[in-house]
């Protein structure tokens, strides 16, 4: 309920707030002429039709403000021109914009209350099952330490890549993701900096399994292998980093 | 063979398996495809408008030549191939979205020649851009990529290319079949481009047709029933419902299907002032899918922007009485929409920025020993080696500065010559960094990159400091404002692919580092050649008027001309900037990001990548997240690599055909 009404108000005032800034160059007709002579057109003023043209403006853009132009335009119903110069006293819709940045931090309280609320349901769902983020390391370091002893004593048989780039392709698209969407959860958990400094070396191991798969196909044992080696050593470490910053 | 001193793996590793990723073959290759892309794309780009990054372009090629041809490309070397390429080609764009402006502003006095001081001043710009672009952005990978796991659509679809060999022959159909659907819908678009006949003469209009694309189908909107006759209220409907139907005054209702777009709300009848148009592009249809649901954020502010702020502002009659409903949205756009949007993004990127401090701490750290777990190899650039490019271009950035920056007008006038070029120099390095930073997370968040707003804002910020008249320092540090973001926006992309395919970032970073320079003096050469060849035969060296008429260009001089005209609406900017930061405060510290891009690219394109944001949760409610991803990201990877290909050789066609 929480999370609604803060996009509600983000929107919403978001929508209100640029209504009122395309208002900001605004400058209405009711002026006395004193604070309108000598301003500048910024978009042309007025409408002339006669039959058989196109109607065409009765002032040009870039056109100084005087009072013959005044008459011309109020003659003809304008309300308001655009001019060039902002001055904050003649800038109309300046309360609803003020209006629409506290509805906009209204929204972000609300919407970053809703954000923890819901990190913290999630961090006590995840310790329920085995898919937390320190259960999905857990997981994927076991797949690759146990591949990495598999493929070693494989080594150069035939189907021993293909074992490998099956089994990473695999997690590439299981557990790797799912640990790269938990980012919201570990950092409403642990903090930003914690958050980056395990999510640093989870992208690290990330890459080694990436490049042993490209290894794999490439048909490069020797470097699939020490690739997996190397991302086993860097999950240890992820996981090092995620225990030393308490239970996730 | 690994290059020498390149490959610097540190105890054990890939030059004990002998694993090939930086090679000569693969540097070469991404060197010469770079080079010609480079040149035929900066030729296009002047005449048509047209440019593209080319890492995709380059991927498939790497594949023909490097697998095919060499029989011995890997998947890590072939992407070094297409990290080189695209460095090689992508400054281009920034090249000529800004140097072509002093030739259209003052042909005689900013003549460009070899023998000519202006020429290297400027080549020199855009090298120090190219270098600084590079050097900033390498600190920031761990954070988007590693911390942030920013998507970068483009990136992923260039690692599912270069996976492809081992993705399994299923997949490799999936991703051959959205090239085919993509060149497919693609070539009604491109096609009319083509144009048959004999060239005409230099000076002489060009009434040649371009070859049949969707528009020529015919389809278009309801013609008015025609009125009862002697009834004068129901012939005033009639014409009110001719002049809706048929804006181009030439007879007949207007074409729903366009050769690039279909406009379904003139087909359903929405009010004129709401612009409901789809842009007829594959590659947007996929960079919106891989996106994914944070794309839905683009369309949202594209949709507040285009369906409610403009009907609003027209309903409350804020825009000129003389223009018509139709002609709202544009006007609103110059208006309204683009300032604010411009303003957003960087209040947006600031808090996106100020949120992640914490984490950014711990990336810089990170970076800074080059390693993210004990005893591994180094994975970074040092910073130690940034700084000193950095330096270096900086300095490069003020020499040039200072040979050409006169006069005494702007906030610096009063200031001695070499102190200001000096602050000048700075304060454009430090915009480039920042400037890049705005960029590289537009891209990987949503693959779009808002290069002309920066270019404005760099023109303006300039001329604040030197003066209005000062036009040549104020493109001198736009061009290497330009050249700097593509270039960083360029490094991300590649190095998220990188990543994808387990690719040693310090390498792709090394090797982009050394090949980018050569990418402005290409553009610059290639420039120099079309403005000759353009004297000669029509007397003017670019623009309308002669076969390069610059358009990107155009469009700068106008905004130059709006900054010396006093047309720049600071305070939109900055009430942007507000709303900006604002959104920024929420659980989503890039929401100011999105809505200020949406707010500042063009409806057609949004709506497009929005259906793609949505067809992808569609298919993931229906078939789960794992089979969307597996799946659908090759088919869309296909669809991106499809329009980009043909695009390519569609405009190869008409540079022959002229």
């Amino acid at each position: 309920m929480l999370k609604l009404i803060g996009q509600l108000l983000i929107w919403g005032s978001l929508a209100g707030g640029a209504l009122a800034a395309a208002n900001a160059y605004l400058v209405s007709l009711d002026l006395p002429d004193e604070e309108l002579v000598g301003l500048t057109l910024a978009a042309p003023a007025g409408r002339v039709e006669k039959p058989g043209e196109s109607p065409r403006p009765l002032a040009d853009k870039d056109a100084k403000v005087t009072p013959e132009l005044l008459a011309q335009l109020r003659g003809a119903g304008v309300k308001a021109i655009r001019v060039k110069e902002f001055q904050l006293r003649r800038w109309q819709a300046r309360w609803y914009f003020l209006l629409a940045v506290a509805g906009l931090l209204a929204g972000a309280w609300a919407s970053r209350r809703a954000g923890r609320g819901r990190a913290e349901a999630a961090a006590d769902a995840a310790d329920r099952r085995v898919a937390s983020p320190a259960g999905l390391l857990a997981q994927m370091q076991e797949s690759v330490e146990q591949l990495a002893s598999e493929t070693s004593a494989m080594a150069y048989r035939p189907g021993a890549l293909g074992v490998i780039v099956h089994e990473l392709g695999q997690l590439q698209r299981s557990q790797i993701p799912a640990f790269g969407e938990a980012r919201q959860q570990l950092a409403g958990q642990l903090g930003m900096r914690r958050m980056a400094a395990v999510m640093d070396s989870f992208a690290a191991a990330e890459r080694q399994i990436n490049r042993a798969w490209s290894a794999a196909v490439d048909e490069a044992d020797d470097e699939a292998l020490r690739c997996l080696r190397e991302a086993a050593e860097l999950l240890a470490e992820t996981r090092r980093r995620l225990g030393q910053s308490g239970s996730a | 063979m690994s290059l020498a001193g390149v490959s610097d793996r540190q105890g054990g590793g890939d030059r004990s398996t002998g694993y090939r990723e930086v090679t000569i073959s693969a540097v070469v290759f991404g060197v010469v495809v770079g080079a010609i892309m480079n040149a035929s794309i900066t030729y296009a780009g002047l005449k048509i408008g047209f440019t593209i990054g080319g890492s995709t372009i380059a991927a498939v090629l790497g594949f023909g030549i490097l697998r095919g041809l060499l029989r011995r490309g890997t998947i890590l070397e072939t992407n070094i191939g297409q990290t080189v390429a695209s460095a090689v080609n992508i400054p281009n764009s920034g090249i000529i979205f800004t140097v072509p402006v002093l030739l259209l502003i003052d042909p005689e006095k900013f003549a460009l020649r070899a023998d000519g001081n202006l020429f290297w001043l400027l080549t020199l710009a855009g090298l120090a851009g190219a270098v600084l672009g590079c050097a900033f952005i390498i600190p920031v990978r761990k954070q988007m990529i590693d911390i942030d796991r920013l998507r970068f659509p483009t990136g992923t679809a260039v690692a599912a290319i270069l996976k492809s060999p081992g993705a399994g022959m299923k997949k490799t159909v999936v991703l051959v079949a959205g090239v085919l659907v993509a060149m497919v819908i693609y070539l009604p678009v491109g096609l009319p481009d083509i144009k048959i006949g004999p060239k005409p003469r230099p000076g002489q209009e060009d009434t040649r047709r371009g070859l049949p694309g969707y528009g020529d189908i015919g389809w278009r909107l309801p013609t008015p029933r025609p009125p009862r006759p002697g009834d004068a209220a129901d012939k005033a409907r009639y014409e009110a419902e001719w002049r809706r139907v048929d804006r181009d005054e030439d007879g007949q209702p207007d074409l729903v299907l366009t050769h690039q777009t279909i406009d379904i709300g003139r087909l359903v009848g929405l009010p004129d002032q709401i612009q409901f148009v789809f842009a007829i592009a594959p590659f947007a249809l996929g960079a919106g899918y891989i996106t994914g649901r944070a794309g839905l954020l683009v369309l949202a502010g594209g949709v507040l922007a285009f369906f409610v702020l403009n009907p609003a502002a027209y309903a409350l009659g804020w825009t000129p009485e003389h223009i018509t409903a139709a002609e709202v949205p544009q006007f609103a756009f110059d208006a309204f929409n683009r300032p604010l949007g411009i303003g957003m993004l960087l209040g947006g990127a600031l808090m996106g920025m100020l949120a992640s401090l914490p984490s950014v701490r711990e990336a810089l750290k990170s970076v800074a020993t080059g390693r993210s777990g004990a005893g591994q190899a180094r994975e970074e650039l040092g910073l130690g080696v940034l700084a000193l490019c950095a330096v270096v271009a900086v300095a490069g950035l003020f020499v040039a500065t200072d040979l050409l920056v006169g006069g005494t007008g702007g906030w610096l006038g009063g200031m001695n010559h070499h102190w200001r070029s000096l602050i000048v120099a700075l304060v454009g390095a430090g915009w480039i960094w920042f400037g890049g930073i705005i960029i590289a997370q537009c891209t990987g968040m949503t693959d779009w990159s808002p290069i002309s707003g920066m270019a404005l804002l760099t023109v303006v910020l300039v001329m604040m400091l030197v003066g209005s008249s000062q036009v040549a320092a104020a493109v001198l540090i736009g061009a290497a404002m330009c050249v700097a973001i593509t270039c960083a926006s360029d490094m991300m992309q590649d190095l998220k692919t990188g990543h994808l395919v387990g690719a040693r970032p310090v390498r792709q970073q090394r090797v982009e580092l050394l090949t980018t320079g050569l990418g402005p003096l290409i553009a610059m050469a290639t420039l120099l050649l079309i403005v000759a060849a353009n004297v000669k035969t029509t007397g003017k060296p670019i623009g309308p008027g002669t076969p390069t008429v610059a358009p990107q260009a155009q469009a700068l001089e106008a905004v130059i001309r709006g900054v010396q005209g006093g047309d720049i609406p600071y305070t939109l900017y900055g009430l942007g900037a507000v709303l900006g930061v604002l959104l920024g405060l929420g659980a989503f510290p890039g929401l100011g990001v999105l809505v200020g891009l949406s707010m500042y690219l063009p409806i057609v394109y949004i709506l497009t990548y929005g259906i793609g944001c949505l067809v992808n949760m569609a298919v993931a409610t229906v078939k789960g997240k794992t089979w969307a991803e597996e799946w659908g990201v090759p088919f869309c990877a296909g669809l991106i690599v499809g329009e980009s290909v043909l695009a390519l050789m569609i405009n190869a066609v008409v540079l022959a055909v002229g």
